[in-house]
């Protein structure tokens, strides 16, 4: 036993510790106690690990099937002889007899990755507890699944998190976010759940559809084994994902969810990424955990402020006042990436040329003035109206538009109301005008603030019929969205033309 | 007792037809018995014992004799208790207690065991029928004259009793004793005062303007909006903004409430156009009708006017399934065994629901704490077939508590229906020789060849085909949406603007269609 172990004993060891991993929660916390780290319990053998284990019990969060088909002391010496045959397949025969319900077999397309491995995610050695293996599933070969993981580990990575119930707002943000990031040559990391997840996970799927297949946009991590289906409703989702990308779990093959796997993924999950965008959720949801682990291994925090007031804001909110990243697009959280570039060069050692090019930082101040005519007060309406083709096309010519809508006379809005009621305009040049001050009127109302068709209708002026033209017409120049119940809101972000 | 036959005409209801039914008794003698034989149901084989106890409370005799009731034609079900006054006289005919002075004559009514007369159901529907017939005359019960007067070439006699009836039939029906005809198109001048009006209302600027378009046009809408938005309120107030009940149209509606029963006492003419609010517990019988002998269900009743289904997505899946045939045909039919019934259901739909089960979601005030899986499961419930043929889709959002205690400043019913008359008009004009009357009924071809896009309005209509991912079918309903807008704009050509106001209505999140899952 005085002899290291060699690199295929440490391997057996990963899949052994992962199994316990899967069946007990903490384990490798435990080991802790009495190792420095992981590392320090590869070296020694499995037996005195087993031995250790049984002198620390766990806690809680036990399967219920531990106890039976394999305690830690009877597994490590009933598969000890088997393991020391090299290339650890011995020791997934030996665990297979012993853990049935568990698949030791890998799917198609899926490898798996130990903690001595070259292709183990560096970000996850951060990690008090780091999984001992990483199970990893995508669409294609075992090969092609090395190839995305390789890629995903090179690239910059965001993970978005939130609520399984979030408001039209949240989705519309998270989906936003994840569109933008992959846009911006990030990786989307998420955990698949409704909601926030899911929104993410598509959004990133969308701007995927079409682009460079051989970047995985986003990669969802499991609270179940890789290959198992849950939530049951996101089966389709979830072939969508493992299409371009990838699906990752610290838990072996086959294990279904379990009430204390999902705290335990969120630690992977806020580990995996450079940074983490949390977009709703409460102050006790999983959201606010994977962003304290994250925390933990000193990943940038990022959070999108949510309407005051609502439960599901909280979270966001405590974050941002203690000193989280305000995240109002994308593009906040490619910033915080470059961030993070600069102080630490190596922690984005892979970052893609390409990537890194698409942000460099005056590109995006360039970018930033604008979609945010905030902090470039000189970009006027007709950045607004100038792209969609249609009544604003004809702005250039057109005095008074730098200042529109706010300072139209009252008279002239009354004289557009006449027209619209009275349904047949003088003539048709005076329509088109009527048209174009009404979509101003109606912008300056968006712009101010989320508003329900009835708010513009009372803010404006305009009847209701020219109110909702407007919006209409904005809409189709995507620079407003329609909500689902019924409001409006300007879209700030640069949108995919249509 | 020389005659031993009686026989005497009546009218009986299948549906909304009235039939004429001959009511023939035959005295034997025999052991003593009482039976009628020629399809009757239970309610008519229940005619016996009051037949019997009115005769003998009227002063006539009910001789122990084998009595045989024949009701022809005998593959007609004969349904009801309006039976009773002709079985009654035919007997009476048949024991040579009464004479028939003209046999043109035919009568129903329901009686009571004192020999008085109820009224019946269906008055309208049964006088059409014995006109049809070429009969000259109907004695009915006094509740029922008036309604029966409404059809003109019948005369109608109101009788109070058993013995009212009999000296009717001897007296040959003299046209003095008639029931005066009524004149429909004066009664219709004077609707109903109604309490309900559209300038009850604050704000609600959307709803307001999309239910004018949903009238103008036909559609149908639904409005989706918290608990307390006010859907309800607006739905009510629907029937307000349509034109006024044609003469025919009238008539219709009330032909069919009259065979349900629901003809309040001294209204023998429905005024107004009907609202109707059913139950989300309702059975599919008692929405699109049925029964053993088929009854009008609610989708019926709301005939020309408005089916108003509240918390739609709480209805039966079956019952939205069933609705799809009357809301494509304007009419339902009932299936049955012996006959099948056609009842008419050209409804205005209007739907109101919470974005979500616990009526929430979007809201400003209250926070949703529904799961994505239930909202699925809930959204699940209304895609499909009944969704498609809902034209307008729109969020109602709920009014400040500060500006509902402001002074409602809205247009008034009146001046809205207006607005819709003239567009209707504008649709009829447009639409004669096509086979529809409005633009909601226009079919795919139709549309294509009926609706005029400008330049313009077609280029906003690619845009949003394309940029808000819009099925054909959601841009074939925008279109006619639009052409609504249009008509209602006094415009002769479908422009940009009324295909952007159209796309407002076209539905996003709950009511939105459910294109391709996940
Ligand atoms: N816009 C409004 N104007 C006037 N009253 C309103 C308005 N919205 C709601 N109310 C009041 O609130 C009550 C509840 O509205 P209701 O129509 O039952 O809402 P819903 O059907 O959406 O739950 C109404 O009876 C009315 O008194
Ligand atoms: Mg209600
Ligand atoms: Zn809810």
């Amino acid at each position: 036993m005085s002899r290291p172990p060699c690199h295929e004993e440490r391997c057996g060891t990963c899949l052994w510790l992962a199994e316990l991993a899967t069946r007990r929660g903490g384990t490798i916390g435990r080991l802790r106690k009495s190792y420095q780290d992981l590392d320090a319990v590869l070296e020694r053998p499995r037996s005195e690990i087993a031995a250790v284990l049984a002198r620390s019990p766990a806690p809680g969060g036990d399967t219920g099937g531990a106890s039976r088909s394999g305690t830690p002391s009877r597994a490590g010496r009933a598969a000890a002889p088997r393991a020391t045959g090299g290339d650890g397949s011995g020791w997934r025969t030996a665990l297979a007899r012993l853990a049935p319900d568990m698949s030791l077999t890998d799917p198609p397309g899926g490898i798996v990755v130990t903690y001595v491995d070259d292709e183990y995610p560096p970000g996850l050695r951060h990690l008090y507890d780091p999984p001992p293996a990483l199970f990893v599933l995508g669409a294609g070969d075992a090969a092609e699944t090395g190839r995305r993981l390789a890629e995903v580990l090179r690239a910059p990575r965001v993970v978005v998190v939130g609520t399984r119930r979030p408001s039209p707002y949240g989705l519309d943000m998270a989906a936003g976010i994840g569109r933008d990031l992959v846009r911006e040559g990030c990786v989307v990391i998420s955990g698949l759940a409704y909601g926030i997840d899911a929104a993410a996970h598509r959004g990133a799927l969308q701007e995927a559809a079409g682009a460079d297949p051989s970047v995985p946009p986003t990669v969802a991590v499991m609270g179940c084994g890789a290959d198992v289906c849950y939530p049951r409703a996101h089966g389709s989702l979830r072939r969508r994902i493992l299409q371009p990308g990838l699906i990752v779990s610290e838990f072996l093959w086959g294990v279904p969810v379990h009430r204390w796997r999902f705290p335990s993924r969120n630690r992977v999950l806020g580990a995996l990424g450079h940074a983490v965008v949390v977009v709703e959720g409460g102050p006790q949801s999983g959201a606010l955990i994977t962003a304290r682990h994250a925390l933990d291994v000193s990943r940038e925090i990022l959070a999108v402020p949510g309407e005051a007031g609502r439960q599901t804001s909280e979270g966001p909110h405590g974050l941002l006042r203690d000193g989280a990243t305000i995240c109002e697009s994308a593009l906040c959280a490619a910033i915080a990436l470059i961030g993070i570039q600069n102080s630490d060069p190596g922690v984005l050692r892979g970052w893609s040329a390409d990537a890194m090019e698409r942000i460099d930082p005056a590109l995006l101040a360039d970018r930033l003035a604008d979609d945010w005519e905030l902090m470039a007060p000189s970009v006027d309406e007709e950045e607004v109206f100038a792209d969609g083709g249609g009544p604003g096309e004809e702005t250039e010519d057109r005095p008074g538009l730098d200042r529109p809508g706010m300072d139209l006379p009252v008279g002239d809005r009354r004289q557009t109301d006449a027209r619209d009621r009275g349904g047949r305009p003088s003539a048709a040049a005076s329509h088109a005008e009527a048209a174009v001050d009404a979509e101003q009127l109606v912008w300056t109302v968006v712009d101010a603030g989320q508003s329900h068709v009835d708010a513009v209708v009372a803010q404006s002026g305009l009847p209701i019929g020219a109110a909702l033209a407007a919006l209409g017409a904005l809409e189709a120049k995507g620079r407003v969205a329609a909500l689902p119940d019924g409001t409006y809101r300007a879209v700030r972000g640069r949108r995919r033309p249509g | 007792m020389s005659p031993v036959l009686g026989r005497l005409a009546s009218v009986a209801l299948v549906g909304l037809d009235a039939h004429v039914v001959e009511v023939e008794t035959h005295v034997a003698a025999a052991m003593p018995a009482f039976v009628i034989v020629g399809l009757p149901d239970a309610a008519v084989q229940e005619s016996r014992e009051r037949v019997r106890a009115a005769i003998m409370n009227a002063g006539y005799r009910f001789p122990a004799r084998r009595i045989i009731v024949n009701l022809a034609p005998a593959d007609v079900r004969k349904s009801g208790p309006l039976l009773d006054l002709p079985i009654a006289l035919s007997f009476l005919l048949a024991t040579g207690q009464a004479r028939c002075a003209d046999r043109r004559l035919a009568a129903v009514g329901e009686l009571g065991l004192d020999g008085s007369l109820r009224p019946v159901a269906g008055a309208l529907a049964l006088a059409e029928g014995a006109r049809r017939a070429g009969l000259r005359g109907l004695i009915v019960p006094a509740a029922n004259a008036t309604e029966a007067a409404l059809v003109p070439g019948i005369e109608v006699f109101a009788v109070r009793t058993l013995a009212e009836a009999v000296t009717a039939i001897e007296s040959g029906g003299p046209a003095a004793a008639a029931t005066p005809a009524a004149d429909v198109g004066a009664l219709l001048a004077q609707p109903p005062v109604c309490d309900a009006d559209l300038a009850d209302v604050i704000g609600q600027h959307l709803a307001r303007r999309a239910l004018e378009v949903a009238v103008a046009g036909g559609h149908n809408i639904v409005m989706v909006g918290p608990p307390g938005s006010g859907k309800t309120m607006l739905a009510r107030r629907v029937s307000t903004i349509m034109s006024p009940l044609a003469v025919d149209e009238a008539l219709a509606v009330t032909r069919v409430h009259s065979v349900a029963g629901l003809l309040p006492p001294g209204e023998p003419l429905v005024r107004r156009r009907p609202f109707r609010a059913p139950h989300h517990s309702i059975s599919l019988a008692g929405l699109i009708g049925g029964g053993s002998s088929p009854r009008p269900g609610e989708v019926s009743l709301a005939h020309m006017g408005v089916l108003f289904l509240d918390e739609l997505a709480e209805f039966r899946p079956s019952a939205l399934e069933a609705l799809r045939q009357p809301l494509e045909d304007g009419r339902i039919t009932v299936a049955r065994a012996l006959s099948s019934v056609t009842f008419p259901a050209a409804v205005m739909l209007v739907a109101a629901m919470n974005p979500c089960p616990c009526g929430h979601l979007g809201d400003r005030g209250t926070e949703c704490i529904c799961t994505q899986q239930r909202l699925r499961q809930y959204r699940a419930r209304l895609s499909g077939p009944l969704l498609d043929r809902i034209d307008l889709r729109i969020a109602v959002g709920r009014v400040a508590a500060a500006d509902l205690r402001a002074a409602p400043s809205g247009e008034s019913s009146a001046a809205v229906r207006e607005r819709v008359c003239a567009a209707r008009a504008r649709q009829t004009a447009r639409l004669a020789g096509s086979g529809v009357f409005a633009n909601a009924q226009l079919g795919t071809r139709q549309v294509r060849r009926l609706c005029r896009l400008s330049p313009g309005a077609a280029a906003a209509l690619d845009t949003a085909y394309t940029r808000l991912h819009l099925s054909a079918r959601a841009c074939e309903r925008v279109v006619k949406v639009a052409q609504t807008v249009a008509d209602l704009g006094g415009a002769t050509v479908i422009a940009e603007e009324h295909v952007r106001e159209s796309l407002a209505y076209r539905g996003v999140g709950v009511a939105a269609e459910q294109a391709g899952a996940a």
